[in-house]
């Protein structure tokens, strides 16, 4: 017995400072990113825009930073991220508020990463566990997985699914994203790839942590004298407002934007302007953000 | 117990250490102590299902008892004996049959009577099927059929063969363990601790878990993004898909019987060996030496030798080949898609024997033929074990050999095809030193660094690519 403590021991001392070490030089390639997804993480808690987009790969490949910027005369920064939602974006915007605030969000909502219960928040964790030493963002993981806290111990956990892109974006960036962080889509939809959407119509249970994330980053985006807007961009098959039930009722108590394209006539089932099902391509992107200025403009944004 | 959560992490080192605090002289105490740690953790899942465990447990104990009471005093008659082993299954199985069974008996049958234009049926059953039900309750079955063909004594002392039913590293998902190997260790005088177990033990727990987290919750990533979806995606990508659900199922199940095994051997427990390599067998009747091979023997034992197995006409035997594994197929789940899946794999051995292709006598080359045409056919039939419906099977399949479709692979991002592949590559590589060069690998595992390497590899392999997080063990669910 004695014997195997004793190798279990070393062994366990061994995987501590290749892990330490690991982590050292993870953290090091991180923060020397040239560019990538890393890149843009690293873009993103560092922003010093006037307006930042937040969502999924929805709001990445939708919002041209390009249009926004030339004709509200405000800088911006697409801030999307694939398969992402309020549990990545209210951990990125903890990570940047007491540096730099922008004076606009838009926070382009998929109720799927946003409101409604879905598989496992924890997929949600994974661009901010390598900023697990930051003590604002320490509450999402024991939020969302108490035993988080004990997994962020290892270093090399931290890093976890991320290790390749770190090294790849740090000697040579492989993918490449705009300046502005936008990645816009090319080509048309094909209708025949297009699935029976029946699924939508049944309405799935909300994420009493998204909810509550939600609400709190509207309410400490205010408390910064910053605006939020949530927009739903175009869905080619359209999206019944029930989905955005919840979200409406907090825009309502907190005073905030709530602008719905979801059901636009001019998008629902136009392919010119659609990728797929759900991504606008890179003229629908350009359309719906000159669309969506035109609004903002018209007074729908109390311009600051 | 769910060796991939975090609870299993905290949990394991405490029933360890507490279980190697008693002295080996007081056996009964760590039986006991094993007994109420299986007991507690059953009930950790669903305190009220413990009394199914229980029941299984009473039932076939007494079972066993009647049986060799029977035969000592009175000389029971064969067909009373029978009459007995009937009811006892009955009863052993009552509970499989209506948690598992009942919505899709009940469904069936609706099915079949609105066809003849009669609209009756029974309520449904919304409860959920206790964990392990079909593991325990075939393992329970099998020490009674044991006693019934007086292969074993029936166990007296009624603790060791409650140990011996909910054995907690194999009730979740096996081994279904059969109890002439695990009663007998239960009550002999165990050292105190075994150095070598103890290590292997822990070897396979780290192989295990990186088979579990690396790579088959790393190719449920893509299957659970294909399948569902599967009128989305091309031929190729669908192909794709069901040849990583082909590596996940083994790599999920096979990983999970190690670490049951695993931990069994940290406590120096032997338990029944559950995988080899499965995906090298050169039929389809090679395959089902090679993977569950506590269910194949089971279902051998049990079933198709009971049947008359192959000391029969040629008919009968195909025919017995037939029903074992349409047993198989039931066993999986309730779902027409196992059914098939069964029926798949017992038609396929049938084919086999009838043209005497069950082993292989074609040198290097033929032998890799024979393998690759076994793991397409295996990777066909899964098709239907992960499919909710036949017609999703079907659509999947029909997808696949769609050759109007275009040649295109739906690749998810670089760094995820990445891990994907470092996975089946590792998993590979393993696989055929073991098959094929077993003693340059005994070698290379006398060789103290590499030994050591390998720990640390697989151990940062697991925490920088490994899939945290995900669900259950897919046989978890059976």
């Amino acid at each position: 017995m004695k014997r195997f403590i004793i190798k279990l021991l070393a062994f366990l001392l061994l995987i501590f400072i290749i892990d330490r070490g690991v982590g050292l030089g993870m953290k090091y390639m991180q923060e020397h990113a040239k560019g990538g997804y890393i890149g843009h993480h690293n873009k993103i808690i560092n922003s010093d825009e006037d307006i930042l987009i937040f969502g999924s790969s929805r709001a990445i490949h939708h919002y041209n930073p390009q249009i926004i910027k030339d004709s509200l005369g405000m800088s911006c920064y697409n801030c999307g991220q694939d398969g992402n939602g309020i549990i990545l974006f209210y951990g990125w915007w903890q990570l940047m508020k007491d540096r730099h605030v922008p004076k606009i969000v838009i926070y382009d909502v998929n109720p799927g990463f946003d409101l409604f219960i879905g598989e496992n928040n924890q997929k949600y964790l994974g661009w901010l566990r390598s900023e697990y030493d930051n003590k604002d963002i320490e509450q999402i993981f024991e939020d969302v997985d108490y035993t988080e806290k004990y997994k962020m111990q290892s270093m090399m956990y931290r890093y976890n699914s991320k290790f390749l892109q770190n090294i790849v974006d740090f000697i040579h960036p492989i993918f490449k994203i705009k300046s502005d962080g936008f990645l816009p889509l090319k080509g048309e939809l094909d209708e025949m790839k297009i699935k029976n959407n029946k699924g939508e119509a049944k309405q799935p249970k909300m994420d009493s942590l998204k909810i509550e994330l939600i609400e709190k980053l509207v309410v400490d985006i205010k408390k910064h004298n910053a605006q939020i807007i949530f927009v739903a961009s175009p869905v080619w098959y359209g999206k019944e407002d029930v989905q955005f039930e919840a979200l409406g009722t907090i825009c309502k108590e907190n005073g905030v934007l709530f602008l719905n394209y979801s059901n636009d006539s001019k998008y629902v089932r136009n392919n010119r302007y659609f990728k797929d099902g759900s991504h606008l391509n890179a003229r629908g992107a350009d359309e719906f953000t000159k669309d969506l200025i035109k609004d903002l403009l018209k007074g729908k944004l109390c311009q600051n | 117990m769910i060796y991939n959560s975090f609870a299993f992490l905290v949990c394991f080192p405490f029933i360890f250490m507490l279980y190697y605090l008693i002295p080996a002289r007081f056996q009964n105490g760590r039986n006991i102590f094993l007994l109420t740690v299986s007991y507690l953790l059953y009930a950790n899942w669903n305190p009220a299902y413990v009394l199914i465990l229980l029941g299984v447990t009473l039932v076939t104990y007494w079972g066993g008892r009647i049986f060799e009471w029977k035969d000592d005093s009175e000389g029971i008659q064969v067909r009373q004996r029978k009459k007995l082993i009937w009811l006892f299954a009955l009863l052993v199985l009552l509970p499989l049959l209506v948690f598992k069974y009942y919505n899709f008996i009940n469904e069936s049958i609706f099915d079949l009577l609105s066809a003849i234009g009669l609209r009756f049926q029974l309520p449904g059953l919304n409860w959920a099927i206790p964990m392990g039900i079909s593991f325990f309750t075939f393992q329970a079955l099998g020490y009674l059929f044991d006693v019934y063909y007086k292969r074993i004594s029936a166990e007296k002392d009624f603790l060791t063969y409650a140990l011996f039913i909910s054995f907690f590293p194999s009730i979740v998902a096996g081994p279904i363990n059969k109890a002439s190997l695990v009663i007998p260790q239960l009550k002999a005088m165990r050292p105190y601790f075994d150095y070598g177990k103890a290590l292997e033990g822990l070897r396979m727990l780290l192989w295990g878990m990186f088979m579990k987290v690396v790579v088959a919750d790393r190719m449920g990533l893509y299957v659970d993004t294909v399948f569902p979806n599967y009128m989305n995606y091309t031929g190729l990508t669908c192909f794709a898909a069901s040849i990583f659900y082909t590596i996940q199922i083994y790599a999920d199940f096979a990983g999970y019987s190690l670490m049951a095994i695993g931990v069994g051997k940290t406590l120096g427990f032997e338990l029944t060996e559950n995988f080899r390599r499965p995906y090298f067998a050169v039929s389809v009747t090679d395959f089902w030496r090679r993977w569950h091979i506590s269910l194949s023997t089971w279902l051998k034992d049990y079933v198709y030798i009971p049947m008359g197995g192959s000391r029969c006409s040629k008919l009968r035997n195909y025919w017995n080949i037939f029903i074992t594994f349409l047993v198989s197929g039931i066993w999986h789940g309730a779902n027409w898609t196992f059914i098939v899946w069964g029926i798949w794999h017992g038609l396929f051995q049938i084919i086999e024997k009838a043209l005497g292709q069950q082993k292989c006598e074609y040198g290097a080359f033929g032998k890799t033929v024979k393998i690759i045409i076994t793991f397409l056919l295996v990777n066909f039939a899964w098709i239907f074990f992960r499919m909710p419906t036949l017609s999703d099977a079907c659509g999947v399949i029909g997808r696949i050999l769609d050759f109007s479709l275009p040649m295109t692979f739906f690749s998810d991002s670089m760094t995820t095809m990445f891990f994907m592949i470092f996975g089946i590559v590792a998993l590979l590589f393993k696989d055929v030193m073991d098959e094929f060069f077993p003693a340059q690998t005994n070698r290379l595992k006398d060789i103290g660094i590499l030994r050591w390497g390998a720990y640390v590899f697989i151990l940062s392999s697991i925490l920088l690519t490994g899939v945290f997080g995900a669900d259950q063990f897919i046989y978890a669910n059976f």
